[in-house]
Order: structure tokens, then C-alpha cells, then sequence
């Protein structure tokens, strides 16, 4: 612990360094007589060291005079009953009773379980590919039946419980492995013998595809080619080339060019010091009347830096960026200037200018955003690897998230919303999906904190008026106003900077690749009042038409920075955008009980409101559209989740978090029957327990990982639909905007990590 | 068996007589000897009490499924520790629990998450959003080491590395409070100025003389 004797002949900066380090060490424990000799002799004549040291002793005071806050009463009993549950592994397996009832439901499918094999030893820290096959297998516990069970997560290291893959792309597993603050991307093909139900990649085997050390706990998503990787720790975004042979990158040390910071949106109200109850009464005004998403155009200049931009870190955060001062919404920035995100006014995204524009990829790592943490979804490349769309607000909080897009070649990402409110949603085709929280909290909206969640219950979307009122008018008991909170989702190209409004309210759609269908969540958005933050409360997912749904042109001109360049690209919005509106009247309901409402939807609501959300308390007596998937243990349960289509969207799997879990769920794969346009709810191909958070689809199979034995498990998908295999689906006169932008050929748009 | 009936001591140098005990009680009875700090750490770590509590109860379940890998029972705390911070890392991680802030049309720069963290561990506003802007296990180390008092060689154990690397990034640590406390009092320095300033605006606002002070001629 004590620090060589070298530094004593330490002059300059090293000396003071040496200083401090020595004054931090010395907080807890004792420094060998020379040492302390030196280092009071150094304080004696640095008052700057010596100010240090006394912040050290002052900071370690303050920790340790930390109270310990209580924990939940419940604590034991839950711990003891989950206990109970846990003994399974040493001889039986024990599924949550929620999900056993599931299970037991009438017309509903025993469950083809990821039930854990018994006497399977974990080996090492590789990676276990376990195929089944759909209805007709056993189950895997039989077909594993002598396979080397082995985990991706930290085998040898039981605590540190089964991790699953980074994603399963054409048959290679990629997974992260992390030694003292070194993270590294593997990857190894799976080998799989013909004789054998299982795939396996070999102990010890994995190629090092990238390097990361931190003192932040790292995670990545990897480009669809595997050619590099978007990798996050809690405070900063970074790209890194995948190679056999890369350097550990040290991603703390990684310096951004000047951090973009979502811009501050001109026409929400200005931060008032007065206090809330000044901006009580504006805020809400304000939101009510915005429902568009605050896009930024792709060549709106980013402007004021955040609050939370570290100053180190930003060096200058507005020399390039001036709304006012961009000279050209065509022009290019200088190289100096690579944030210059008025580059981006071509309705192209390959348009960006950029000194490093052309480059496909990237050489080494770079920082493309600091200062922010991820929130929602993880980071996504684009199916073409080109962008990477991602929402993360600042590390201080100072803000709610926004939307940032990176392109290849380009040194930052930018923004795309500025509403702070924005979460990204996934990617479709070369378009991105949005949601929005929308919010008109009435009075409360400016009172942070108690008062306003306990008045801020709403349902998501301005629909949800039915499903809202029982808990908006709890609110309204508590803190004398209503409260309603919306989401609001939109389709965004990132090429042209324009934006289409899906008139349905919804939360987090998921579109599958060939733009039929849709699975999104609505219900009530709560506000947690130990967080501070915002989250999904009761709520459900829904299947719904995607081509039915209205998409309503977003108007960027009301959203986008009032700037000479904000208004360049408004004009730039293609027109046909703007007329490719789908007419739900003339598309013909691809559900026995879908609706020809024509705005609202499918499916009006019982009350006749138009727009309302799926109806929970009333479903009809038979399914039509929106489709209530039954995912969740209980009716409005779901408030955390994950979709996945596969690449034929004749599929889609669902991973719905168990209520006392945030990264261990049950797991449904559904079929579509496209003769009726629904998902074939009594005959889910797959219902898994205790499933981790991370699902994907890979070449006819579903990939998800168990959270019981940290296997990697590759579900066949059979190559038709149970039903209905040659029935064509449904087409639609107009077909709608998302037909014709869908892509040609229909790609995985969902890999984990989404 | 009351999880109360422990017969072991606890603390520095855990000494523990009932090794022989079953596994269960023996998970019961580090549970009743070690929850509340776990939970506290967890909690410090995610600043979220449901997820504090749903985490510290894995941290027991995991505990009691890989009890075998632990072979010295007298480093049990350091063992649990070294879970629970396991299992908050990996969910720092991955975590997908989707939580936004609206924009309301003031700053949450004094996160209501922060500040109600703050009271309850009797944190200052400043202090806890420094912790927070900390990186993961850089306030892991700091919390390990300096709220929760393990020594040396357990917080190595617990961080899962070596002793030198576990003083090095204790060191890293105290310098980045040090660095993000200084920041974040600034700031908080700045905003009490910009509320002090707007107060004294709308006084002046509401002050009926000033608009006399504004007539003509008066001086202004």
C-alpha cells in the first residue's frame, strides 16, 4: 500500500499528485513513516495539497457518518419465501406460482419449459447453445440430455449469477466478459454436432473482439456485420472498431468533442427560479398543447450545452453551435468542427458531411457522447450498421432523455428530440420509433417530487380517458388537479428529419420488418416518488394492425429550433411524407373485430371516446385488434418488457419482467395467423420461466438465455405458421406509408440488447 | 429455527460456530446478521428502494444456492457483499426497467430520487448527486470502504480483485467525490444565486414605489 520511496525526489506536478494520492490513502489507514514524513512535509508547503487532504478527511467524516436506512419490514418474509422457491436447484425445479397458474390456464399449452437439466455442472465461462425444437420436443431437459452445461456469465463465480449473450448473430455468439474493470467482446461460432441436439462453444474458446477498461460497468451492443460495437458505461456513449487483435481501450478516459446536449426546447416554458408555483400553471399549457415530439431536425445545431456537461469534459460546448450563428444550413462544418450538425441538412443521412464521413467505419474507439446515461432501451445499430439510435439523458439528471442518433463517420452523436421526454424504441427499417411521454399534470406539474407524483397518474396516450379515471381521480383527490399523462409515439427518419405521429397512443411499438404488425404497451404512466422518475405502472401489451394505424405527418416546424437552419430543413421535408397518411377507412380491417374508426383506430373504446386505449375491463368476447397478448401474470402487470419479431414477422416473442424482478421474466413466442390477422394466443410455440432479459431471433430460432442454469437456448421456429401457412396475407388498398418505406427484404430489426 | 437464533459472532473476523448448521439456517442466520447493511449498500448503489430490496433478496437467494463456493465461513460478509455488488453491477448493466423524467419546465438538478435518498441516509443534496455521478465501482469502493467499514483485504474480496488494485480505486474514488462534491456545490452555489436574483426581481416587480421610481424624471 505504500507508495515507492522514488517519489521524494518527486519535483512539479508529479510531486503534488503523489501528494494527494498519499493524502487519500492516508483517510483509512496509516502511511509507513516515511511516507507521512514527506507527504506533512509537502502540506506544509503546498496550501493547495493541504486543502485536498482536508477535503479527503472532510468527505471521509461525512461518509462514515452516514445513517443506515432501514430496510423493508417484508424483507425477510419475501427472502424467506423466495428461499423456499430457491431450493429447487438442488433437486426440483420450482416455477413462480404466477406462472404455474399461466400455465394451468384452460385452452392454454403446458409449458415447454427451460427447465434445467439436473446433474449438468457448469465448466466455464463460455457460452452454451442449447437448440429445441418447438412443441414436439420433450422439453430440454431431455434434449440436453450430456451436454456440458456451460454459462456466459461468471462461472466459477456463482454469485455472479448467468449472464446472457450480447447477441447470437449467424450462428457466432458474442458475449462480454469482465475482469478487474476490463471488459472484453468475444466472439465464437457455435459448433454443433449433427448428432447432437445442442450446440456448444468450447471451453476456452472466443475470440477477443474488443477491449474496454473502466471503472464503470461497461456494456455493448454489436453492429449487425460485428465490425464494431456501441459500448456505454453509466456517464458516457463510445464507438469501437471490432478486431481480432484491438487494444484494451480505456473508455474513462475516452474525451468527446464538445458533448452535444439535448437542445432546450424554445417553446417549453423557461426554467423558473421564482419557483414552481410560477411555472405551475405555464408548464402544463404548454404540454397539452405540444403533443408533437420536439424533433431536431438533422440539421439543427445543437446548441446549449447541459447542465450536466462536465466541464472538463466540454470544453466549449457552444463555439460551434449556435443556433444563431449557423452560417448555412448547407453548410459544412469545419474539420475542427465535427459536431457541426448542420452538415446534416441534406434529406440523405450518407450526406453528412463530416472529414471523416465516407469512412464506413470507425478506427479506433471514440467517445460519441459524455456527460449522459442510457435510459430504456439499450443502444441499436440501424439494420444497414450505418446509425446507432439510442436515448440517454443527463448524468445529473437535470433533464429527461432524449433521442440521439450516431452516424458512421461522424465523431458525436447528435440529438433528435429535445423534449426531454423522448425514448427511443427501436429500429424499423432505416426509420427509428419513438415514444414521447406527454405531459399535462395540470398544477402539479411543476411541483417536483411528492406532491406531483402523488397527483401525476395518467394513462398513456390522451385516449386513455376510460382507464384513466380511476386513477387520474386519485390523483385529483390528492392534489386537488387531474392528472393525465400521455405518450405519444412517432416514426423518424433520421435521412430526411422528418417525423410521422402514430395517431394511436402507445408506449414503445414494436414493428416487425415486413411493417404488418405491431406490438406496443399501454396503460398508466406512474410517477415513483423514491426515484423521482417516471415509469410504466398498469399496463398491458397490445398486437395491433400496424398498417391500420394513422400515421398523422409531425410538424417540425413546431418542434424544431426556431433557427434559419431549423427552418431549412422543414422545407426540406419530402412531400410525399406528408400525404402518406394511411387512410384506415380504406384499408380493409384485417381483424373480424377490427374497427373502421378512422382516426381512432381499430378499436374504439367501450365509452365510444375516440382514440381510447384498448379496453382491459371489458374485452370483447372475442379477440380482434388491438389483441391483448396474455403475457403478464395479472391484467396490468406488464411494466417491463421486451419484443422481438423475427425476421418473417409470422412471430413475434415476448419477455414480459416478473413483478419482482427487472432482469428475469417469462418468456411467450407467439405466431401470427395472418388468415385472421391475430396472434394465436392458445398456442404459444414457447412459454418460458425465469428467462433473462434478452431475446432475440437468429437464423429460424429463438435465442434467450435461462435464468435458472445460464444456458443459452436456441427455440426452433418452425418455417410456417401452425395455421394458415398458405393463406396470403391480408393486403391493403394503399398499403400506407410504412409498406412502401419498409425494408425489401425483411430483416431482424431486434437483436438483444434491445 | 428463528433467524435470531444465531450462535456465532459476528463483525470483524467473523468467527462462526455453525458450520455445521444446515444450509438454510446458515443463509437465515447471515440474513439476520447482515441484511440491513446489505441493503443499505444496495440501496446506496441504486438509489431505488424497491430494486434495493428486490436485489438484497437475491443477494440471499444466491447466496444460498452457491453457499459450496464458500470456503472460509469467517469471510461470509465480504462473500455477501461481493454478491450484492455482483448483482448491482451486472443490473447497472442491463438494466431495462424503463424510467424517463419529464421535462416540466424546471431543472431536476436536485433529483427528487436523490433527495429523498438524501434525507433518508441523512445525505446532503450536493453529496448525493456526487455520489451519483460517481462511476459504478468507484463508489462502490468509496461506500465499501468507507460506509460499511470492510478492511482491506475484504473489500478486495468483495470488488473481486486484488489488494493493490482495490486501494488504487479507492484512491481514484476519493478524488472523483472530491472533484464531483466541488462541481456539484457550484452548482448548487448557482442556482441559490439565480433563485436570490429572480426573488429579488419579482420583489422589485411587485414593489408599487418602483413604478414611481420609473416615472419620469425620477432618477432612473
Amino acid at each position: 500500500m505504500s507508495p515507492e520511496t522514488k517519489r521524494y525526489s518527486l519535483v512539479g506536478e508529479p510531486a503534488h499528485a503523489q501528494a494527494r494520492m498519499l493524502a487519500a490513502d492516508s483517510v483509512d489507514a496509516e502511511l509507513a513513516p516515511r511516507d507521512a514524513e514527506w507527504l506533512a512535509g509537502h502540506l506544509g508547503s503546498c496550501p493547495d495539497c493541504a486543502a485536498v487532504a482536508e477535503e479527503y478527511r472532510a468527505l471521509h467524516l461525512e461518509l462514515r457518518g452516514l445513517s443506515t436506512p432501514e430496510p423493508p419490514r417484508d424483507l425477510w418474509a419475501r427472502t424467506s419465501a423466495a428461499l423456499d422457491g430457491a431450493e429447487a436447484p438442488r433437486g426440483r425445479r420450482s416455477r413462480g406460482s404466477a406462472r404455474v397458474a399461466a400455465a394451468t390456464r384452460p385452452g392454454r399449452r403446458p409449458l415447454i419449459s427451460t427447465a434445467v437439466a439436473v446433474g449438468i455442472v457448469v465448466v466455464a465461462a463460455v457460452a452454451s447453445l442449447i437448440v429445441q425444437s418447438p412443441i414436439a420436443s420433450t422439453g430440454p431437459g431431455s434434449a440436453r440430455s450430456g451436454t456440458v452445461a456451460i454459462g456466459t456469465g461468471s462461472a466459477g463465480q456463482p454469485s455472479g449469477g448467468p449472464q446472457a449473450p450480447l447477441a447470437v448473430m449467424n450462428g457466432t455468439t458474442y458475449w462480454i466478459a469482465s475482469t478487474d474493470g476490463v471488459y472484453v467482446i468475444r466472439g465464437a461460432a457455435a459448433q454443433c454436432p449433427p448428432t447432437d441436439a445442442s450446440c456448444t462453444v468450447a471451453t476456452g474458446t472466443g475470440q477477443a473482439l474488443g477491449s474496454i477498461s473502466s471503472d464503470s460497468t461497461v456494456s455493448a451492443a454489436i453492429a449487425p456485420d460485428a465490425s464494431r460495437a456501441a459500448v456505454w458505461t453509466s456517464d458516457k456513449v463510445a464507438i469501437m472498431p471490432l478486431a481480432a487483435q484491438s487494444q484494451t481501450v480505456s473508455l474513462d478516459q475516452l474525451t468527446p468533442q464538445p458533448t452535444i446536449a439535448a437542445t432546450p426546447t424554445p417553446q417549453l416554458p423557461t426554467p423558473s427560479p421564482a419557483g414552481p408555483t410560477a411555472s405551475a400553471t405555464e408548464a402544463a399549457p404548454a404540454s397539452a398543447e405540444e403533443p408533437s415530439p420536439s424533433l431536431i431536425p438533422t440539421t439543427a445545431p445543437s446548441a446549449t450545452p447541459a447542465a450536466s456537461s462536465a466541464p472538463t469534459e466540454s470544453p466549449s460546448p457552444t463555439s460551434s453551435s449556435a443556433p444563431t450563428e449557423s452560417p448555412s444550413p448547407t453548410e459544412s462544418p469545419a474539420p475542427t468542427a465535427p459536431s457541426g450538425p448542420t452538415a446534416a441538412a441534406s434529406p440523405s443521412p450518407t450526406a453528412v458531411a463530416s472529414p471523416s464521413a465516407s469512412a464506413s467505419g470507425v478506427a479506433s474507439a471514440v467517445a460519441i457522447l459524455s456527460g449522459y446515461e442510457i435510459v430504456g432501451r439499450d443502444p441499436q445499430f440501424s439494420p444497414d450498421g450505418s446509425l446507432v439510435a439510442f436515448s440517454a439523458r443527463p448524468v445529473d439528471h437535470s433533464t429527461g432523455p432524449d433521442v440521439f442518433i450516431w452516424r458512421s463517420g461522424t465523431e458525436q452523436a447528435q440529438p433528435v428530440t429535445s423534449h426531454h421526454a423522448d425514448l427511443f424504441a427501436g429500429w424499423f427499417g432505416q426509420e427509428i420509433l419513438i415514444s414521447e411521454i406527454t405531459a399535462d399534470l395540470g398544477p402539479a406539474t411543476a411541483t417536483a417530487g411528492a406532491t406531483a407524483s402523488a397527483a401525476a397518474m395518467g394513462t398513456v396516450g390522451a385516449s386513455a380517458t376510460a382507464g384513466a379515471t380511476a386513477t387520474a381521480s386519485a390523483g385529483a383527490a390528492a392534489s386537488g388537479g387531474p392528472g393525465t399523462v400521455g405518450s405519444t409515439s412517432y416514426v423518424y427518419d433520421p435521412g430526411t428529419g422528418t417525423a410521422l405521429e402514430i395517431a394511436r397512443p402507445m408506449l414503445l411499438p414494436v414493428v416487425d420488418p415486413t411493417g404488418r404488425y405491431v406490438v406496443y404497451w399501454s396503460g398508466t404512466v406512474e410517477f415513483d416518488p423514491v426515484s423521482g422518475l417516471w415509469q410504466p405502472g398498469l399496463g398491458n401489451l397490445y398486437f395491433d394492425s400496424w398498417s391500420n394505424l394513422t400515421l398523422v405527418p409531425a410538424s417540425l416546424g413546431q418542434v424544431a429550433t426556431p433557427t434559419e437552419t431549423a427552418t431549412a430543413a422543414a422545407s426540406t421535408t419530402p412531400a410525399p411524407q406528408a400525404t402518406a397518411t394511411v387512410a384506415p377507412t380504406e384499408a380493409p380491417s384485417p381483424s373480424p373485430g377490427a374497427t373502421e374508426e378512422p382516426t381512432a383506430g381499430p378499436s374504439p373504446a367501450p365509452t365510444g371516446e375516440p382514440g381510447a386505449p384498448p379496453a382491459t375491463q371489458n374485452p370483447p368476447a372475442g379477440p380482434s385488434l388491438p389483441q391483448l397478448l396474455p403475457v403478464a401474470v395479472t391484467p396490468g402487470t406488464v411494466h417491463d418488457w421486451l419484443v422481438s419479431w423475427d425476421a418473417t414477422g409470422r412471430n413475434v416473442a415476448v419477455w414480459v419482467a416478473d413483478p419482482a424482478s427487472a432482469s428475469v421474466g417469462g418468456l411467450d413466442l407467439f405466431s401470427i395467423d395472418r388468415a385472421v390477422g391475430l396472434v394465436e394466443t392458445n398456442e404459444p410455440l414457447l412459454a418460458a420461466d425465469r428467462v433473462m432479459a434478452s431475446i432475440a431471433f437468429d437464423r429460424g430460432h429463438l435465442v434467450y438465455t435461462s435464468a435458472v442454469d445460464g444456458k443459452t437456448y436456441l427455440q426452433t421456429i418452425p418455417s410456417l405458421p401452425p395455421s394458415s401457412a398458405l393463406t396470403a396475407a391480408p393486403t391493403f388498398a394503399g398499403g400506407g406509408p410504412n409498406f412502401t418505406r419498409a425494408p425489401a427484404e425483411p430483416q431482424v430489426t431486434d437483436r438483444p440488447g434491445n | 429455527m428463528s433467524i435470531l437464533a444465531t450462535t456465532w459472532q459476528t463483525g470483524r473476523g467473523v468467527s462462526l460456530e455453525s458450520e455445521r448448521s444446515s444450509d438454510r439456517t446458515f443463509i437465515e442466520e447471515l440474513f439476520a446478521l447482515h441484511h440491513a447493511e446489505i441493503y443499505a449498500y444496495i440501496l446506496r448503489m441504486v438509489r431505488d428502494a424497491d430494486v434495493a430490496a428486490d436485489f438484497a433478496q437475491d443477494t440471499f437467494i444466491k447466496a444460498y444456492r452457491a453457499q459450496d463456493s464458500l470456503e472460509d465461513r469467517a469471510k461470509a460478509r465480504a462473500w455477501l457483499y461481493q454478491i450484492a455488488h455482483r448483482i448491482v453491477l451486472d443490473e447497472m448493466r442491463r438494466r431495462r426497467i424503463i424510467r424517463f423524467l419529464p421535462w416540466t419546465g424546471e431543472s431536476h438538478g436536485a433529483a427528487p430520487s436523490a433527495e429523498h435518498l438524501a434525507m433518508e441516509m441523512r445525505l446532503s443534496g450536493p453529496l448525493a448527486r456526487a455520489l451519483a455521478r460517481m462511476p459504478d465501482r468507484q463508489r462502490a469502493a468509496l461506500l465499501l470502504a468507507e460506509v460499511h467499514d470492510l478492511s482491506g483485504l475484504e473489500l478486495a474480496q468483495a470488488l473481486g480483485i486484488s489488494h493493490v488494485a482495490a486501494r488504487a480505486l479507492l484512491t481514484r474514488a476519493r478524488e472523483s467525490l472530491r472533484q464531483a462534491l466541488a462541481d456539484e456545490k457550484r452548482r448548487e452555489k448557482d442556482r441559490e444565486a439565480a433563485i436570490d436574483a429572480a426573488y429579488s426581481e419579482q420583489a422589485r416587480a411587485n414593489d408599487p414605489r418602483r413604478h414611481d421610481d420609473r416615472k419620469p424624471g425620477a432618477g432612473r
